[in-house]
């Protein structure tokens, strides 16, 4: 009798020491999906303190696969670029709806009254331009052209970290072309941004140059090329380097950060002219979508081979399939011919493994998602509503610039930053500069 | 000599009994399906095992119980944390809010 009761006694035991030692916490909730160990910090203050620590979360990070894999969509009105309200889309078999990152985070510097700043409102919002492996890179609008400024941001954690801009040489008007975040957790804990910025000597010429977290500078590079295409391309990190696509040149350039060179990479000749619809990247891989037939009834997406430097076809989608796959009770009263085509291709996501890779598309407003491997069909949102300044819900169709829609990753990673000791970080609002 | 209390038996029974089987089976699936079965055991005896296998330094066992742990307490709550922990919430009404308030937009759940 007496054994089983200190039996019981000493069981407990063990439960309360685990849960009240660091190390063997940690252990375990590193293996813990995101939303329920931000959750956890209430529980007490030692795991609140556990939770918070920047080594752990890192760890947290690098031990869980999830922590790569896409859940959602954040996304901008396409039709409208002066709309700042950010659309957030989740998949169903992810935990909890993603968030959304509307609030524009409250900057602590004074901002000067501004005539123009009264009358263009969304001066004070910033607005997302690229998301790269769970950070984000916003950027901060300004009506004078010296005044944008660029943040990173943890939307699990809400940290923010403003980039510094580089300086700029006024006497050539010089100005930013591109800017493109570059972060991956597998590789180092800090993050660096490549900006290109062109000025007008004789002819007008880009230069290439690095922001790293970890010294807090911006070094030159000896990088340049001829004219400013970037200024209309998209830019992504993948796996070492940026990759741009520029719509109108039909050109592929790969900035390689550790070399520290520019190449051109040929561009898959079918997604040429009007058929291009998307460049994305997910989880590791980087993707082409494009229309190939002038009905826009056939898809193609591609995928760079990294050894081989060349787009390979890895899908192709019919888009009568797709849609015959809709459930029935989709929309327009059941009138699926209304739904004849797809009006905007809105993000490539790719989960573990390549039977994971889904098409995200916007049929009708609707948002759908469609398994590229099983070919199987999920309705995500019901109804993406557009405001639009034209009046009415825009339903958008015809050549896309860019759609403005950013893959989201839930991390617990800290931004490292050199200000203070490299595993003491501000959360909350950073300061600027 | 000390004699071994029947619950540490216990437990070092199931450590051998773990350490045997990944030693003679080499089929990941095999093990995998024998794994899910071992671990059907109840918190305390998976806490035990965690304690045991750290201090006997068997990687691959801690790893899996942490999990099995893991996959135990995701998505419960944080009161239902404090009772398989036995923690005490040192959290004012004020403080706690606070703390909930801040993860709020982060990833809320259903």
């Amino acid at each position: 009798m007496r054994t089983n009761l200190k039996s019981k006694k000493l069981c407990s035991a063990s439960a309360e020491l685990i849960g009240g030692n660091d190390f063997f916490l940690g252990l375990i909730l590193v293996r813990v999906p995101v939303r329920s160990v931000v959750r956890f910090k209430s529980v007490s203050k030692q795991w609140c303190a556990l939770i918070s620590d920047p080594q752990f979360r890192r760890r947290h990070t690098l031990e869980n696969p999830s922590s790569r894999i896409p859940l959602g969509l954040h996304l901008y009105n396409p039709a409208d670029s002066m709309e700042d309200t950010v659309y957030s889309i989740s998949r169903s078999n992810s935990e909890g709806k993603i968030p959304l990152c509307l609030d524009p985070a409250v900057l602590t510097e004074s901002i000067p009254i501004n005539y123009w700043r009264d009358l263009l409102s969304r001066e004070t919002v910033m607005r997302m331009i690229q998301s790269c492996n769970g950070l984000n890179l916003f950027r901060f609008n300004s009506f004078e052209r010296d005044r944008k400024a660029y943040y990173v941001r943890n939307l699990v954690t809400h940290e923010i970290k403003s980039v510094p801009s580089p300086k700029l040489d006024s006497r050539f008007y010089e100005w930013i072309v591109t800017f493109v975040l570059a972060f991956d957790p597998l590789a180092s804990p800090h993050y660096k941004v490549i900006c290109a910025t062109a000025s007008i000597a004789r002819v007008v010429t880009s230069k290439f140059m690095i922001f790293s977290s970890e010294t807090g500078r911006w070094k030159d590079t000896n990088v340049t090329m001829d004219g400013h295409e970037l200024q209309y391309g998209k830019g992504l990190y993948c796996h070492g380097a940026i990759y741009w696509i520029v719509r109108n040149t039909q050109s592929c350039y790969r900035f390689d950060i550790e070399a520290k060179n520019l190449t051109k990479i040929s561009f898959p000749p079918k997604a040429s002219g009007s058929g291009f619809r998307h460049f994305v990247e997910s989880n590791g891989h980087l993707y082409i979508v494009c229309v190939v037939d002038c009905a826009q009834k056939n898809l193609n997406v591609y995928e760079l081979d990294e050894v081989t430097m060349k787009w390979v076809i890895k899908h192709r989608v019919h888009i009568n399939h797709l849609i015959s796959s809709l459930p029935h009770d989709f929309g327009n009263g059941g009138n699926l011919q209304k739904c004849h085509s797809i009006h905007s291709i809105l993000s490539v996501l790719r989960g573990e493994g390549e039977e994971d890779t889904a098409l995200l598309v916007n049929i009708s407003g609707k948002v759908v998602l469609y398994n590229l491997q099983s070919k199987k069909v999920e309705v995500l949102l019901s109804e993406l509503r557009w405001n639009s300044v034209k009046g009415g819900a825009t339903i958008y169709l015809g050549e896309p610039p860019f759609i403005p829609a950013y893959p989201f990753v839930a991390t617990l990673h800290p931004i490292f930053h050199n200000e203070h000791n490299k595993y003491n970080q501000q959360s909350g609002i950073g300061a600027l500069g | 000599m000390r004699s071994i209390s029947r619950w540490m038996r216990r437990i070092l029974a199931k450590v051998i009994e773990f350490c045997m089987k990944h030693a003679e089976s080499l089929d990941p699936e095999e093990l995998d399906a024998w794994d899910d079965d071992f671990f059907k055991m109840d918190n305390s005896t998976l806490f035990d095992i965690i304690k045991a296998a750290n201090y006997l330094d068997i990687k691959s066992l801690l790893d899996l119980t942490c999990k099995t742990v893991a996959n135990m307490i995701k998505g419960k709550s944080p009161e239902e944390i404090r009772r398989i922990f036995n923690i005490k919430n040192d959290f004012t009404p004020e403080e706690e809010q606070e703390v909930r308030m801040e993860n709020q937009c982060a990833l809320e759940h259903e």
